[in-house]
């Protein structure tokens, strides 16, 4: 990996994530800002060092107290870089639309994921709810992403 | 050898997402062996250290909102506490007469969260700043003066990680007052709670209290939980369901009690 400074930055989002995100809690929604960071990496570096960055971040996430599910966070961040990696010099050769559709899609993923290990007993008993929650979780990170975007383009990210 | 070397190159990607499957796979499945609960020990001791000037800004935020409720609870308490003089003395007079005996003296020592855990997703976890030397061990319930709200899992020499109660693996063996009807509580959403098991005829109304049932190994009978705020009757099942809401905000606990044996 040529770029040092962009795994120093894995690091710094971690402790920000992990600082600070508390503040940004509404009711109980958390923004994962870790998330945007692997989506941006998987995109610029592909999908090897997608899964590499995915798998470091999610084994620190899990190595601050969390009692179940440990282990649940390196699949799934390293899945979301290497799905993520998968997008690498695609906004060229596919659409914008299905490019950004295939990004979000991966996010999505990545929320089902957590929220069905999170809400299980809710998905048994109200799909509706569950499918809030899910949804809300989602929406409100994806509400930073695209704050981000703003600044720094995705398909930009991806030397597109 | 050179063939599959080659493979391993060209398909490193998804080798290294195998190989990361796998190894997140070990750890889910392996997550409670005696290695890695040190490894998560050691680990925790470093993320507390990172974490205390949040634990402090937090402390100091909360400290004059906490110093008026305490005030207001001691007014409260005193209140109460002439009445209990009396009630205590009627108790004294009436073990006597049927000749009870405690069961058991609860040890309870004080404790405040020093770390809490970092995933936006499933964050139902914290430290406490007192561990194996004031006697903590595994499994020891975690209260506060609204309730259980959780019980330690892994100990360090000074610090301790509490599974709350909103984890989706907590099940709490728990008693509805004063039916008596007993049923396992476990996290549904939110602030609220699901007991499953509960008999179809069994006399449950909105608003009783729920506490522990005491069957558990872990938990003394009779500490409060919470209360009850819906009751759904499944028609063709043997079984109703009891929604409850607990006392306790778990958002912005931080100070408990750790009850040691």
């Amino acid at each position: 990996m040529k770029d040092a400074k962009t795994w120093s930055l894995l690091v710094l989002i971690f402790i920000f994530q992990y600082l600070l995100s508390d503040i940004l809690t509404i009711r109980y929604y958390q923004p994962d800002f870790i998330v945007i960071y692997i989506l941006y990496f998987g995109l610029y570096f592909g999908p090897y060092y997608g899964v590499i960055a995915g798998f470091c971040i999610g084994l620190l996430v899990d190595s601050t107290p969390m009692v179940s599910y440990f282990g649940i966070s390196p699949l799934a961040y390293s899945l979301t870089g290497f799905l993520a990696g998968y997008l690498q010099n695609k906004y060229n050769r596919l659409s914008p639309f299905v490019f950004h559709s295939m990004w979000i899609i991966v996010i999505a993923f990545h929320f089902l994921v957590f929220t069905y290990i999170k809400y299980q007993l809710l998905f048994e008993i109200d799909k509706i709810q569950f499918i809030f929650r899910w949804f809300v979780s989602f929406m409100y990170t994806l509400f930073f992403l695209l704050v981000f975007q703003y600044f720094f383009p995705i398909k930009e990210a991806q030397n597109a | 050898m050179r063939t599959f070397y080659l493979i391993l190159i060209k398909h490193k990607d998804i080798f290294a997402l195998i190989f990361s499957i796998i190894l997140s796979l070990l750890m889910l499945t392996n997550g409670d062996s005696d290695n890695l609960r040190l490894l998560r020990s050691k680990a925790n001791r470093f993320f507390t250290y990172i974490y205390s000037p949040i634990t402090w800004v937090r402390t100091m935020a909360l400290i004059e909102e906490e110093a008026s409720l305490l005030r207001e609870k001691n007014l409260q308490l005193s209140f109460q506490l002439e009445s209990m003089k009396h009630l205590l003395a009627e108790n004294s007079r009436f073990k006597k007469l049927l000749n009870f005996k405690r069961e058991s003296e609860l040890n309870i020592y004080p404790a405040r969260v020093i770390n809490m855990g970092a995933s936006p997703h499933l964050s139902s976890s914290l430290t406490i700043d007192i561990g194996s030397e004031s006697g903590v061990s595994v499994n020891d319930p975690i209260i506060t003066p609204n309730g259980v709200i959780g019980k330690t899992v892994i100990i360090g020499e000074n610090e301790s990680i509490v599974q709350l109660i909103n984890d989706v693996t907590f099940r709490l063996s728990v008693r509805i007052k004063p039916s008596g009807s007993t049923g396992i509580l476990r996290w549904l959403d939110k602030d609220l709670y699901l007991i499953k098991e509960v008999q179809k005829n069994s006399n449950v109304e909105v608003g009783n209290q729920i506490v522990t049932s005491g069957f558990s190994d872990i938990f003394p009978n009779d500490l409060p939980v919470g209360e009850v705020i819906k009751i759904t009757d499944e028609r063709g099942r043997f079984q109703k369901s009891v929604i409850v809401k607990i006392n306790e905000n778990i958002g912005s606990i931080m100070n408990l009690f750790v009850i040691v044996d």
